[in-house]
């Protein structure tokens, strides 16, 4: 399918609404980050190319929402992000950091902060970060969020 | 059954304040108690999915939401995380945010009234994202909002405008671009410390965790349920401040 008609599938957005106008990266606080811009994104999907997806260009967007409130042709660039990671899960599957979350979203229908925190800096970078209160987020660590088994059970059919 | 007449609300949580922010929701309920109402703290509803579920398929967080609701059955339901709010609103859910519950539905003059302890201190009042944007899930002026600053300044604390107010903590990068993320959330700490602030005032699980856990320690970083209710009397102990990681010192409440 081509690229913009499935971002409009999953997420509303037409693409070729856009003009260029630059106001998106003009209030966004990561451009430049891996080379990011979200209209040139948004241009890269009307021009149909795949790179977009598969190189994950888009992962630098923060969701943050900020372009969606400026942008005079009321698109959202973050859920044409949304829809670009989507559709790159379903091309390649899920992510290895992606992998992990799901996993314990599957498994206790709840995520445990700290579990994310050292999955993504490392233990030892998560004890320097939180300096000698490292030892609390030790303890956060066995929190398995309380939830009953049945809604567990609920959770697994949705997140598989 | 609901509420209007009986007070009961529904509360939702969200993960992190049943693990890092768990003084958050205790003092969240122990404010909704003191101004009457009867919070029902929904424990065994399911994560809301996070950013992290969104971005692999928009369908669980719809699935999720689901359940959410179910869960907190006829009654309103409330949340403090921003991030919650908006995944759950966006998943097809109605929730509230508490500060806007707080700002119109108690409303300012009144919890004025409730103050038994006014504040005096400084606070860099920190909305981040999710509760402004987009357009239609904003509880307030996007661009210029102030509820914040109406409830701190109801109960003695003085707003300072900083330049990260309105921005991201960083928190939906931690996973893919922590480097990144961890800068974020040390450029809104020193950004509010330049504007004089003794504190930086938050309104979500997640904001909190990045700035209290990555954001370098050069400022308490409270939750604003914290102040409120030590403005209306709670005793030092129940605020559960010793449990943040950036250290908060004795004296500033
Ligand atoms: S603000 Fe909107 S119209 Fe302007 S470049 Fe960005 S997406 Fe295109
Ligand atoms: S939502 Fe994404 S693209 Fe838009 S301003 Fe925020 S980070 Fe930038």
């Amino acid at each position: 399918m081509i690229l913009a008609n499935e971002v409009l599938k999953i997420s509303g957005q037409d693409v070729y609404k856009c003009f260029q106008c630059g106001e998106c990266a003009s209030s966004c606080q990561v451009v430049g980050v891996d080379d990011f811009r979200p209209n040139k994104l948004v241009h890269m999907v009307q021009m149909g190319m795949d790179e977009v997806v598969d190189k994950r260009l888009y992962e630098p967007c923060l969701h943050c929402y900020l372009c969606t409130v400026r942008c005079p042709q009321g698109l959202s660039f973050p859920d044409i992000a949304t829809a670009l990671s989507n559709m790159r899960v379903r091309k390649y599957g899920v992510g290895r950091i992606e992998k992990a979350f799901m996993d314990e979203l599957r498994r206790r229908a709840f995520i445990n902060p700290a579990k994310v925190a050292i999955s993504s800096i490392g233990v030892l970078g998560s004890l320097k970060m939180a300096g000698f209160k490292g030892v609390k987020l030790a303890g956060i660590l066995k929190e398995g969020g309380g939830v009953p088994e049945e809604i567990r059970r609920e959770v697994r059919r949705i997140v598989r | 059954m609901s509420d209007e007449t009986t007070g009961v609300v529904a509360y939702y949580p969200g993960c992190s304040a049943k693990t890092t922010e768990k003084a958050y929701l205790r003092t969240a309920i122990s404010v909704l108690r003191k101004l009457g109402f009867e919070p029902v703290i929904l424990d065994r509803a399911p994560c809301c999915g996070t950013l992290e579920a969104e971005l692999v398929d928009v369908n669980i967080v719809r699935g999720l939401t689901d359940i959410i609701m179910r869960e907190a059955g006829q009654k309103r339901l409330i949340t403090g995380c921003s991030g919650c709010y908006s995944n759950i609103n966006r998943g097809g859910g109605s929730i509230d945010h508490l500060v806007k519950f707080l700002h119109d539905e108690v409303g300012v003059e009144e919890l004025r009234k409730r103050v038994v302890r006014s504040l005096d201190l400084k606070v860099a009042t920190y909305y981040g994202c999710q509760a402004l944007r987009p357009r239609d899930l904003a509880i307030d002026d996007p661009e210029d909002p102030h509820m914040l600053e109406d409830l701190m300044e109801a109960i003695g604390a003085k707003p300072v405008d900083f330049s990260m107010r309105l921005k991201c903590c960083g928190g939906p990068l931690t996973l893919r671009k922590p480097n990144v993320a961890v800068e974020m959330a040390r450029s809104v700490v020193e950004s509010a410390k330049e504007a004089g602030a003794d504190a930086i005032v938050t309104m979500c699980n997640l904001c909190h965790f990045m700035l209290d856990f990555y954001g370098g320690g050069s400022l308490p970083i409270l939750h604003f349920t914290q102040l409120i209710a030590r403005a209306m009397g709670s005793p030092f102990k129940d605020l559960g401040l010793e449990e943040h990681f950036t250290p908060v010192p004795r004296n500033l409440l």
